[in-house]
């Protein structure tokens, strides 16, 4: 990754100081071109996020499992969310897909003001999700006792596995929202770099494997939003 | 993919080292971008309309919809929204194919994994007349005292019972049986908060007593026959216990 990145001439040329970043910017002597380079980090990404798929495939999985196990408790734990904020979560996760997409087209068009616009609400958008989840999800059912496995604390449970719900909705959850919050990291960096003149129409890998990987945090959460809040 | 066809093959330059290597990368239309968004929205609204009304349907009008309709009809919207975000937000439709297929077979890894297990779940009620008595129903809670899983909490670690039970009880000695009661109607209300869409569901989960004409019918019959008579106790409790709250609701 860094190489990627970080694979600029040693010093600019003689007058051509100016030149932004992305055009000074050279490929790795050991590729035929950039496309090449290009190309190859991409599918770098794509194996990436295929073991992303297969861990949260795991996660749903353990879903299955319960749920065919204990219907009963995974209904119940199920009506206990409110689909209001996983809804709600749900449009600010579309959008913040909807304007890293832009942010990549915006590049490639040298467009650095909107590109630097959009990556600005994407990461406000991962910001938002957060609070979203924090302040109106799992502070209050932990504070009420709805916690996962031997800390359940719920004194009005009407199921004997509710306490198995929880696990399963705070893990997959959880897990979610670590992959947002590297996601929130990645995209400072991009707004950083950006800001430097990092990327440009000949040159945005970068750009593109945090895009890829942010959409597939969104896809995951088009998955956990109704198993978690809809189905019953 | 393309740009191989784009250069004329060149004897002093076999691997194209010296040509002008620019295939030009896809720039997605803004137009096709706005329009997934919005689709993506209008699903959104469709699968919580979706679900909101079969919840409306049981409450209202008594139609009780097969569990499996929600469910088929909440993943296939997924599914719809998954495809969208793939093909065009991640370009698949535009991407070289070797992407394609990398991510269709992590698809492929997903269903074995997501199928057999449901295989073998729900395959159980076959052999379950000769098994029952070796099944322990888990999950509860039961055993965190005994594997030391009891987090410092003294209360798991002394009672016994599943731990849904031992909380309960543990509020009622403190608050007392009046407070609990007064409390519950703030937490379950009247119904309408709590869905009990649930029970268009076939029944066949493992949760001790709660419904008698489970698969698992005969589970505690079998049970002290087989060794496993320290758990059948609890499940007596249980028994009478949700039996008073079903008779309450």
């Amino acid at each position: 990754m860094a190489s990627i990145d970080t694979h600029q001439p040693a010093l600019p040329e003689p007058g051509n100081e100016k030149v932004p970043l992305w055009q000074r910017y050279t490929h790795g002597h050991h590729w035929r071109n950039a496309d090449d380079e290009f190309d190859a980090a991409k599918i770098g990404i794509w194996l990436f996020l295929a073991t992303e798929v297969l861990l949260f495939s795991g996660m749903f999985c353990a879903y299955a499992i319960f749920r065919m196990m204990y219907p009963e408790s995974i209904a119940a734990g199920s009506s206990y969310l409110d689909w209001r904020w996983g809804g709600l979560n749900t449009v600010v996760l579309l959008i913040s897909s909807f304007t890293i997409a832009m942010a990549i087209r915006n590049v490639q068009l040298n467009q650095q003001f909107w590109a630097r616009i959009n990556l600005l609400i994407t990461w406000l958008c991962a910001a938002a999700f957060l609070v979203i989840k924090l302040v109106f999800e799992y502070i209050p059912k932990w504070s009420e006792g709805k916690r996962p496995g031997s800390l359940f604390d719920y004194p009005f449970a009407q199921h004997a596995h509710e306490n198995v719900w929880w696990s399963i909705y705070y893990v997959s959850t959880g897990i979610h929202a670590t992959h947002v919050i590297g996601g929130m990291v990645l995209i400072a960096w991009l707004i950083y770099r950006q800001g430097k003149g990092a990327y440009g129409p000949t040159h945005y890998t970068m750009m593109e494997g945090v895009g890829l990987y942010w959409h597939i945090v969104d896809l995951v959460w088009i998955f956990l939003f109704p198993l978690l809040y809809l189905v019953h | 993919m393309s740009h191989a066809q784009e250069h004329e093959y060149n004897p002093a330059d076999p691997h194209g080292f010296h040509a002008d290597g620019h295939h030009g990368h896809v720039i997605v239309p803004w137009q096709i971008l706005l329009g997934v968004l919005l689709a993506l929205l209008f699903f959104t609204i469709l699968t919580v309309f979706q679900a909101q009304f079969e919840k409306h349907a049981a409450y209202e009008w008594g139609w009780i919809i097969p569990g499996w309709v929600n469910v088929v009809l909440a993943m296939g919207i997924a599914c719809i929204k998954g495809g969208l975000v793939a093909l065009f937000f991640m370009q698949l439709r535009y991407d070289s194919g070797i992407n394609v297929l990398l991510f269709l077979f992590t698809l492929f890894a997903v269903w074995l994994f997501i199928m057999f297990t449901a295989l073998d779940l729900n395959s159980r009620g076959l052999v379950t007349e000769w098994r029952s008595g070796e099944v322990v129903s888990g999950g509860s809670g039961v055993g965190f005292g005994e594997y030391g899983l009891s987090q410092g909490r003294d209360d798991i670690k002394s009672a016994a019972g599943p731990v849904y039970m031992r909380v309960k009880d543990n509020y009622i000695a403190e608050h007392g049986i009046e407070d609990y009661n007064s409390h519950k109607k703030d937490h379950h209300g009247s119904g309408s908060e709590l869905s009990d869409a649930w029970q268009s569901r076939s029944h066949s989960g493992l949760t001790p007593g709660l419904f008698s004409t489970g698969v698992w019918e005969g589970l505690d019959d079998g049970h002290d026959d087989h060794g496993h008579g320290d758990h059948g106790e609890h499940h007596d409790d249980e028994h009478t216990d949700e039996d008073q709250g079903e008779s309450e609701g």
